[in-house]
């Protein structure tokens, strides 16, 4: 290939890993938003503040930190930060394993979760339904659907409208009615 | 007879670079584990008529029961893929020694929620469907997909594979490397695609062309050299460049060179 291909394939590279979305495999039950909100025992907007892999019993786990900005339901001692747990990742030596569709987190990312606080292979609600990410104003879910409001102010998914904070304060209601 | 010979030939070839094979471990569950992935194989070997899928004692793809208690109360199964020796702890406590000793040290594990997984037959139908190469349908419509590749299982959906299921296990087969998008070309929407997966680690992922579970670099590497270029379009008024390749005709490497 010429330098010049290069150049242009590497342009397009860069304007294609602009694009985010996921693709996998695993299977789980399809939650709706109330069932979701109805089985959620921790809830909080937060940004991820660290990453790492711990090795449990001999197996991999990968322990992230949220640092909480919004806490929703859940969580009764009222930590600024919270730490869940992913069966599966690296460990040294380049042995571990990995489940299809797990949800992989980076640091400085800010998500909405709503998670579950028994060690499950992923504590999110549905698997990996319980998770949006922040992207602008929107909170997407791991398919790409924004979460956002109806014309009555309710939650759903797939809609353009709603604030990010908005949303989040139509979380809280949702979630507090049912406490 | 002579000329049924070569199709004969192509499609024992197909079927070999298709055949698939998994063993079962069934402690932990219900005793009807082998029999139902039986079924589920069988209903993917008879719609497909290419494709295989066998239980096989030396398979390097295992299908169990995990702990009910680790899977929780939504997952219905969980493909993994593992580099390294399982602990036993993540399997269900009744999984035989001789499991464990054989369980590494590289493969592919489908766990499987014992309490879950018969009230949602979409869930094996699934699992085997990625082995025999069928991508995940992971889509942001609101609209379900008639799939039984998609992973959100409603209770609902189809109970055999769909005739979109058949497509892109055929599709997959006759895809070029690098053409994600199975358009039949290797262009910018492929690296679009590509761009979306990069990072995803896991089983069978569409843009994981060499096949080592990671979209990364390599697989960079594998559509740069399928990477078609062509000339933009033409301006549709005025005048055009006669210089210009023409549309959709492949420019050559060497004109390139020569111009640079």
């Amino acid at each position: 290939m010429s330098r010049f291909n290069t150049i242009r394939f590497v342009a397009a590279l860069l304007a294609a890993l602009l694009m985010s979305g996921p693709a996998g495999a695993t299977t789980y039950r399809e939650l709706s938003l109330p069932e979701m909100l109805d089985s959620a025992q921790i809830a909080f907007f937060g940004t991820v503040a660290a990453v790492r892999i711990e090795e449990r019993e001999g197996e991999p786990w990968t322990v992230v930190e949220f640092e909480i900005e919004r806490l929703l339901a859940g969580s009764a001692d009222n930590s600024p930060a919270l730490e869940l747990s992913f069966l599966g990742g690296d460990l040294p030596g380049g042995a571990g394993y990995r489940i299809n569709l797990m949800p992989g987190f980076e640091v400085g990312e800010q998500v909405l979760l709503l998670a579950y606080a028994e060690n499950y292979i992923s504590p999110i609600v549905g698997f990996n339904q319980g998770l949006w990410r922040q992207a602008g104003e929107a909170l997407l879910d791991e398919s790409g659907r924004r979460l956002s409001l109806d014309d009555e102010g309710r939650l759903v998914h797939g809609g353009l409208e709603g604030g990010f904070d908005l949303v989040l304060d139509a979380v809280d209601r949702e979630l507090e009615a049912r406490q | 007879m002579k000329r049924l010979l070569p199709i004969q030939l192509l499609l024992a070839v197909i079927m070999f670079a298709t055949a698939q094979s998994y063993r079962v471990e069934g402690s932990g569950g219900p005793l009807t584990l082998a029999e139902d992935v039986a079924t589920a194989a069988q209903a993917w070997n008879s719609l497909t008529g290419e494709a295989t899928l066998e239980q096989e004692a030396s398979a390097g793809t295992t299908i169990r029961f995990a702990d009910p208690e680790l899977m929780g109360p939504d997952v219905v199964s969980a493909t993994v893929v593992r580099d390294t020796v399982m602990n036993d702890t993540v399997l269900n406590d009744t999984v035989s020694n001789d499991t464990a000793a054989t369980a590494g040290p590289a493969g592919l594990d489908i766990w499987l929620h014992p309490e879950l997984y018969r009230d949602y037959p979409q869930a094996l139908l699934h699992e085997l469907g990625l082995l025999l190469g069928v991508p995940a349908v992971v889509s942001a419509s609101e609209e379900p997909e008639e799939s039984v590749m998609t992973p959100a299982l409603t209770g609902t959906g189809p109970d055999a594979p769909t005739e979109g299921d058949i497509e892109a296990l055929r599709a997959g087969q006759e895809r070029i490397s690098g053409d994600i998008d199975g358009d039949g070309r290797v262009d910018l929407s492929d690296l679009a695609e590509l761009g979306r997966a990069y990072g995803q680690r896991g089983v069978n992922l569409v843009a994981d062309l060499d096949d080592d579970g990671v979209v990364g670099a390599g697989d960079v590497e594998l559509l740069r050299e399928n990477y078609i270029f062509t000339a933009p379009e033409p301006p549709t008024t005025g005048e055009t460049d006669a210089t210009e390749t023409a549309p959709g005709v492949e420019e050559s490497d060497e004109s390139e060179e020569s111009a640079e």
